[in-house]
């Protein structure tokens, strides 16, 4: 009861000192906003970084072997445009999916536009060993991800989309490109990616991409042959394999070869661990910034208004009254700074780690404001001001 | 009524213990208007503030009104202050960006009386003062003799029975500064306020019935 009366009368005190200084108050709220936004993409950034590094951790870089193109590009391009080559892709395709190795088929080539203007979307053609080993999750319902092997009917090719199209679209939905018709069966989740060392330095992120089965029915020998240069295969004795296997593909196809990833794999590695550590440096130094920035606030405010807080004591307010004036201050900040930033973040678990610092800060803000006003007689403090 | 008895206070600063006064005896009656002066740094301020309960003594016991107020509790002192002493300073101790009607209510606030009243008894203390027309402004737009006569009013507001001056006039000029005065005595006279005042002015502790003369010897000589 008392208590209430308390935070009511200081707060009109608060609101009237609110009025007073709009513009440095709103300037408050857009510098712990900005840092605010800063932290949550770092902390979101870093957390999948982090797991893509443990993904690339986790990858069997040592029994890695991955197809290689190695003609010069015009070879190539005569190369599918002769449809009698078609024969000789199907063999090597038979090769790589004998059951001696795990294929691995994630293939970009493919892309879609939606909307004139719009950027194409790309569509990642994939195969079920790419999703276990990438490790690759879907919202809601379990699906049977063996679909991924088989042809689809390219009137109705099954996709998955990345998250961030969460908004725009529902199961069921049918998008239709130029050339293709789309059904979507589900949403990745988010984050997901895959790592290609071959086509990025460290991870792809799958949040803007469509995945789909990697065959689809009618393909020709250019989406044959992309399937078959998209492939890396894992097996127990990778020398045995590349020698056996890399001949029989290279006596077919001259400029086809398998060869080793070890080395790719590791570089992709270090990239991702460099690209941790520099965010992770942004995100100290954003942090600091937040700790900083709200410390020399209180630093301002306190001082700024230390002479009209020592008059109100020296006119009957205790101690406990000014600390809930400041606190009330804070308190909103806080309060409609996290809100705002919520609004642009959803990412829940950084927001929260925001919130925690500014909670922090702002319990450190209170206690030291305690201990000056506790520390010092109003008359002191009126000299001083 | 304010009885100091064997009040001891020292500041510490690092190693060195200053005693500002040792064993201090003193009592104001009811309705007295007393003077205190003595050379500057000598603990005046001090005293001042350790009956106006905004600084405390390091022993000896202090009787506000007949009751002990040594060992009250921060909160209960912030009660007492604000119900019972008026606290007047040199440099007014005004809010600069509160209206002056605001400044002198101010007291109230912790009293807990609402807004309306406490600009009606705001506006009362301010015409007691005659500075009542400048209600509206803000404490920067007067002169050193106003904002002085504001922070009177707003000392009065709740009308304490003890007012605390440290030198009120000491940043004004002789005419300005006999002004202030005369509003004390006033408020003396009227309300039967208990007025203690500190001044390094000879011609103004002459002013009051009683005289106090604080010396090197930390003793007080007392003139009635
Ligand atoms: N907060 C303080 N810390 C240390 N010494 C102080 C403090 N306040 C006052 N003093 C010292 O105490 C003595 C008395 O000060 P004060 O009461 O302000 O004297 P006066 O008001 O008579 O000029 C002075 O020597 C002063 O330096
Ligand atoms: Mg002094």
């Amino acid at each position: 009861m008392i208590m209430k009366k308390i935070l009511k009368q200081q707060l009109v005190f608060a609101v009237d000192d609110t009025k007073r200084n709009v513009l440095s108050l709103l300037f408050e709220f857009v510098e712990l906003f900005i840092i605010g936004i800063l932290l949550c993409n770092s902390i979101t950034i870093i957390c999948s970084s982090a797991r893509a590094l443990e993904m690339a951790a986790n990858i069997p870089a040592d029994k890695m072997l991955r197809m290689v193109d190695n003609s010069s590009g015009e070879e190539f391009e005569r190369f599918i445009n002769d449809n009698r080559n078609m024969e000789k892709i199907e063999i090597i395709d038979h090769l790589l999916d004998s059951s001696l190795v795990e294929r691995i088929v994630v293939d970009n080539g493919m892309s879609c536009t939606l909307d004139d203007g719009n950027d194409p979307i790309d569509i990642l053609r994939i195969n079920s060993n790419a999703i276990n080993l990438y490790n690759i999750e879907f919202e809601d319902a379990p699906i049977d991800i063996a679909i991924f092997d088989f042809e689809c009917n390219r009137r109705r090719i099954p996709v998955w989309l990345g998250a961030s199209f969460k908004k725009y679209y529902r199961i069921g939905d049918v998008i239709d490109d130029d050339s293709n018709c789309f059904v979507v069966k589900g949403f990745i989740k988010r984050n997901a990616y895959y790592i290609d060392p071959f086509q990025s330095k460290s991870a792809v992120y799958l949040d803007k991409c469509f995945i789909a089965p990697e065959k689809w029915e009618g393909d020709e020998l250019i989406e044959c042959s992309s399937r078959i240069f998209n492939t890396y295969l894992i097996c127990e004795n990778k020398n045995d394999i590349s020698k056996n296997l890399g001949k029989k593909i290279e006596q077919i196809l001259g400029f086809a070869k398998l060869s080793d990833v070890s080395f790719q794999i590791e570089k992709c590695r270090i990239n991702i661990t460099e690209e941790i550590l520099t965010l992770g440096m942004l995100y100290s130094v954003v942090v600091m910034f937040v700790i900083i920035g709200l410390l020399s606030r209180l630093y301002l405010f306190v001082n700024t208004h230390k002479k009209e807080f020592a008059i109100h004591v020296l006119v009957g307010a205790s101690n406990k009254d000014i600390i809930i004036r400041i606190a009330e201050k804070y308190f909103t900040m806080i309060v409609v700074s996290a809100l705002f930033v919520k609004f642009f973040i959803s990412d829940n678990v950084s927001w929260c780690i925001y919130v925690t610092i500014e909670i922090v800060v702002f319990t450190l803000i209170i206690l030291k404001s305690t201990k000056l006003f506790l520390g010092s007689n109003s008359s002191a403090i009126i000299k001083e001001a | 009524m304010i009885k100091l008895n064997n009040i001891r206070k020292t500041y510490i600063n690092g190693s060195d213990t200053l005693v500002v006064f040792e064993n201090l005896c003193l009592t104001v009656e009811d309705g007295e208007m007393v003077a205190i002066t003595g050379r500057s740094g000598c603990g005046k301020t001090t005293l001042l503030n350790i009956m106006g309960l905004i600084d405390s003594p390091e022993s000896g016991a202090y009787f506000l009104n007949g009751n002990n107020v040594t060992a009250l509790s921060e909160k209960e002192k912030a009660n007492k202050r604000n119900k019972e002493i008026g606290f007047v300073v040199q440099d007014y101790a005004l809010i600069d960006y509160y209206r002056v009607i605001d400044n002198v209510a101010l007291p109230l606030v912790y009293s807990d009386v609402g807004r309306k009243e406490r600009e009606e008894r705001a506006l009362k203390a301010l015409e007691l003062l005659g500075i009542e027309d400048k209600q509206k402004c803000f404490p920067p737009m007067l002169s050193g003799g106003q904002k002085q006569r504001v922070s009177i009013a707003r000392a009065i507001i709740n009308n304490p029975r003890i007012l605390l001056a440290d030198e009120p006039t000491g940043a004004l000029d002789k005419k300005t500064g006999m002004a202030v005065i005369h509003y004390l005595r006033k408020i003396n006279e009227i309300y039967k306020t208990t007025v203690v005042i500190v001044t390094h002015n000879q011609e103004l502790a002459n002013m009051c019935n009683r005289s106090i003369i604080f010396e090197e010897t930390l003793k007080l000589r007392d003139k009635k």
